[in-house]
């Protein structure tokens, strides 16, 4: 027997929503996915009147919903947004080499235009590189520092008053789970923040952040969305892997978990007596950086010194090593 | 919960895990450097027997002298429940009160045993069999110990808390038990389960603390146990009531403070210490060692971190250093003020612009009415729909209206249990509310301690 649609609008549902446990028909739920977004954005006072937004664009399901769903509501609630893709090459044959051909097509279907910018061309490295230096270690430690340093440089680039990515409740709650993990204060506390800002840089901000993946996927799914689904190769020894695989046996088991997770991270409040650390600025690329060297730099200067540690691990470390090599 | 096992092969003195595979055969005791080494407690810890009863007992006294927070002859509850901790706390506690013991302790415990019989479903008679084992493991110890059964939350009365060593039979309030096996059958998770029998455990503790004049609890769990605690609260919503339900001191109810004085011990050192003692402990089966593995999100958990310690054996102690560093929100507006029902936890309901509480609201009603949760006046619909879902809010706290359960807001954690239970629960309401008025009055009394004579 079919299942009516629970917003009573006498249509068969279709799904049945992970946040809610709502039977929903398609179009009953195209709505209240948009609405949610919509409402995100607008209590949160996301965006202003004529600004220019990047989308973060990687090509996959998060990014690519989170384009169509920006210029949708753009259009339908007049935000007066102009919108630009900002997409990454981290060189990994494979993987972003298709993915970038996910972008290519988001561009010409959503016509906003496209930047991309390379690892190569900013750091004179590409990740195919630096693995094959590196080894399978601390893969994802490179390329996730030198990204977001990455999106904060073609940020500045193209200008823009805004850049958005398309974190999502889960990614969210995940990273809870694993700033608990590594026993990151600091992070812990500023991870659930939807906009992230401090002065001198772009604010970023995250309009999914409350909304499940697997909505995400049903939506892109129903919609047809044409999106790039495959793991990065070089994922799969990432300490991030152990919190999502936690993460999805926990969700399996009360769906409700992840925004639970979210909640409890919203609430979380660090002692005043515990020493934060201050953000200051790097000395070497000026860009926001709790250290005197940035992660990205100290990485980079590991890389070209061939000693790939340098920027691995504590940084008292990476200062005798520097000690030792001054003397040298 | 038992691990013992897994800490078994840790006698075989190989350090496990570590990037050392350096084997510790014929290592000497860390500590004292002549005795050979017996554990391994920690990454090339070893101690020798001497040595890791010493260190367990250092733990325990600094843990408890640096807080300040015990004066000599106070009246303290320890609360015991069979397990390998809390035969260990009795043990530490028992060893510190005699008199060649220099810096004897100069509090006076009293032992109190809560028996979860009801809520497990445990026949009486398997219940008798606890409680004559629970007589056995206490006798020696030479504290006065009580016994108290979770039914008594129901509608607690002071004689219900009993002597232990004058009892041989149970007395069983078959009314009181079938009430609370109603309310857990009513539960659907194993997950809620647990959580309820926690907070009304905890409950009990406290009204057993007032009813002996006690102005402490202290219990027995590890800083592995919280460890783990603290993961599966932040899966189980209750990020807010952290400081309270993995710090060192719990402060809901103000005038009985529960301590937890074992936080900076390991699990693995309290499984050592109980087979170097040759202590007894009992064993009565949780909600979830009768199901299977991961049959809860606590479990589930556990399962998690303890995998996850194999791998990484800074694990435990990390996530229990997080802890430490977490305060009670400053910034909610029910900062102090107001306490869920239930668990006597400060409120985090209160809906700002951004929660994921708000945005959760949000999801049901819009898609529970449709287009209907929306006025039709554009841009605007959202402050109408979050009032709507602050409206909601006011009345999913107040569930069941008609049967007038619950006036009192609770924490959102709470809601999840509630939002399992059909209508069981109100059962607890009476028993509840008056524990909660007696909090509340508590604190009021601190408010204006100041200004009242006498």
């Amino acid at each position: 027997m079919p299942v009516l649609c629970s917003a009573n609008c006498g249509s068969n549902a279709v799904l049945k929503r992970p946040k809610t446990g709502d039977a929903l028909c398609k179009e009953c739920f195209f709505w209240a996915f948009e609405t949610e977004v919509h409402n995100t954005i607008i209590s949160n006072k996301l965006f202003q009147r004529n600004s220019l937004v990047a989308i973060a664009a990687s090509g996959g399901k998060d990014s690519t919903v989170l384009a169509y769903v920006l210029k949708l509501l753009n259009e339908k609630y007049d935000y007066g947004l102009r919108f630009v893709l900002l997409s990454i090459d981290e060189g990994i044959t494979g993987y972003r080499d298709d993915s970038l051909e996910t972008v290519k097509k988001n561009q010409e279907d959503y016509e906003m235009p496209l930047k991309i910018l390379s690892y190569e061309e900013l750091y004179g490295w590409t990740m195919d590189q630096i693995v094959a230096q590196i080894g399978r270690k601390n893969n994802c430690t490179f390329c996730g520092v030198f990204r977001r340093q990455a999106l904060d440089r073609g940020a500045a680039l193209l200008r823009v008053d805004c850049l958005v990515t398309g974190h999502n409740a889960d990614d969210i709650a995940e990273t809870v789970l694993m700033n608990i993990l590594r026993g990151d204060i600091a992070r812990l506390q500023r991870c659930t923040a939807i906009t992230t800002t401090s002065e001198g840089t772009i604010p970023r901000c995250k309009p999914l952040k409350y909304t499940y993946e697997r909505e995400i996927v049903m939506y892109a799914y129903f919609k047809k969305l044409v999106y790039f689904s495959t793991e990065c190769t070089f994922a799969p020894n990432a300490y991030r892997g152990y919190a999502r695989v936690f993460l999805k046996d926990l969700e399996r088991m009360r769906p409700t978990a992840i925004i639970d997770i979210l909640h409890s991270g919203e609430q979380l409040s660090v002692k005043d007596s515990v020493k934060m650390p201050e953000r200051g600025k790097c000395t070497r690329c000026g860009f926001v950086s709790s250290q005197e060297i940035c992660k990205a730099c100290s990485l980079l200067e590991g890389l070209n010194r061939g000693l790939p540690k340098l920027g691995i691990g504590k940084k008292s470390h990476a200062d005798r090593i520097r000690k030792a090599l001054a003397e040298f | 919960m038992c691990s013992v096992s897994d800490d078994l092969d840790c006698l075989s003195l190989t350090s496990s895990g570590s990037g050392t595979d350096k084997s510790l055969f014929h290592a000497t005791c860390k500590k004292c450097r002549s005795e050979p080494a017996k554990v391994v407690v920690q990454l090339k810890e070893a101690f020798c027997k001497n040595c890791l009863l010493l260190y367990v007992n250092h733990r325990f006294r600094a843990c408890l002298g640096k807080s300040k927070l015990i004066k000599p002859k106070e009246k303290i509850l320890v609360a015991v429940s069979g397990s390998l901790a809390s035969a260990t706390l009795v043990d530490l506690i028992h060893c510190g009160l005699q008199d060649t013991t220099p810096k004897r302790l100069m509090f006076s415990p009293i032992i109190v045993f809560i028996d979860d019989g009801a809520a497990l479903g445990l026949s009486n008679e398997q219940r008798l069999k606890i409680f004559q084992e629970m007589r056995i493991m206490l006798k020696n110890c030479g504290l006065s110990t009580f016994y108290v059964p979770l039914e008594s939350v129901i509608n607690f009365e002071h004689n219900d808390l009993k002597e232990i060593q004058s009892e041989t039979t149970l007395s069983i309030n078959e009314c009181s038990v079938s009430k609370v096996r109603k309310i857990f059958e009513d539960l659907k998770s194993v997950t809620s389960k647990e959580d309820l029998l926690i907070k009304l455990r905890n409950n009990l503790l406290i009204q057993s603390a007032l009813t002996l004049n006690c102005s402490k609890i202290l219990t027995a769990e590890t800083g592995t146990d919280l460890a783990v605690k603290l993961m599966s609260n932040i899966v189980i919503g209750r990020g807010a009531h952290l400081p309270l339900d993995v710090g060192f001191c719990d402060t809901r109810c103000t005038s009985v403070l529960l301590l937890r004085p074992l936080q900076d011990v390991s699990k693995k050192a309290v499984a050592f210490y109980v087979l170097m003692k040759g202590l007894k402990t009992v064993f009565i089966p949780a909600f979830s060692s009768i199901e299977r593995k991961n049959c809860s999100l606590q479990k589930l958990t556990e399962n998690f971190l303890v995998g996850l310690h194999c791998e990484f054996p800074s694990t435990m102690s990390t996530i229990f250093r997080t802890g430490e560093k977490l305060s009670l929100n400053p910034l909610s507006p029910n900062f102090g003020t107001s306490s869920c029902e239930l668990c006597q936890g400060p409120l985090d309901i209160y809906a700002t612009e951004s929660s994921a509480y708000l945005a959760t609201q949000i999801s049901s009603a819009v898609s529970k009415y449709g287009k209907a949760a929306i006025n039709s006046d554009g841009i605007h619909v959202m402050n109408h729909s979050s009032e709507r879902a602050k409206n909601r809010i006011l009345s999913s706290s107040c569930k069941n209206e008609a049967n007038g359960t619950f006036f009192n807001p609770v924490c959102y954690g709470c809601q999840l249990i509630l939002a399992e239970s059909n209508n069981q629960i109100h059962l607890l309401q009476n028993s509840l509310r008056k524990h909660h008025n007696q909090i509340l009055r508590d604190k009021m009394k601190e408010e204006i301690a100041d200004f009242l004579i006498e």
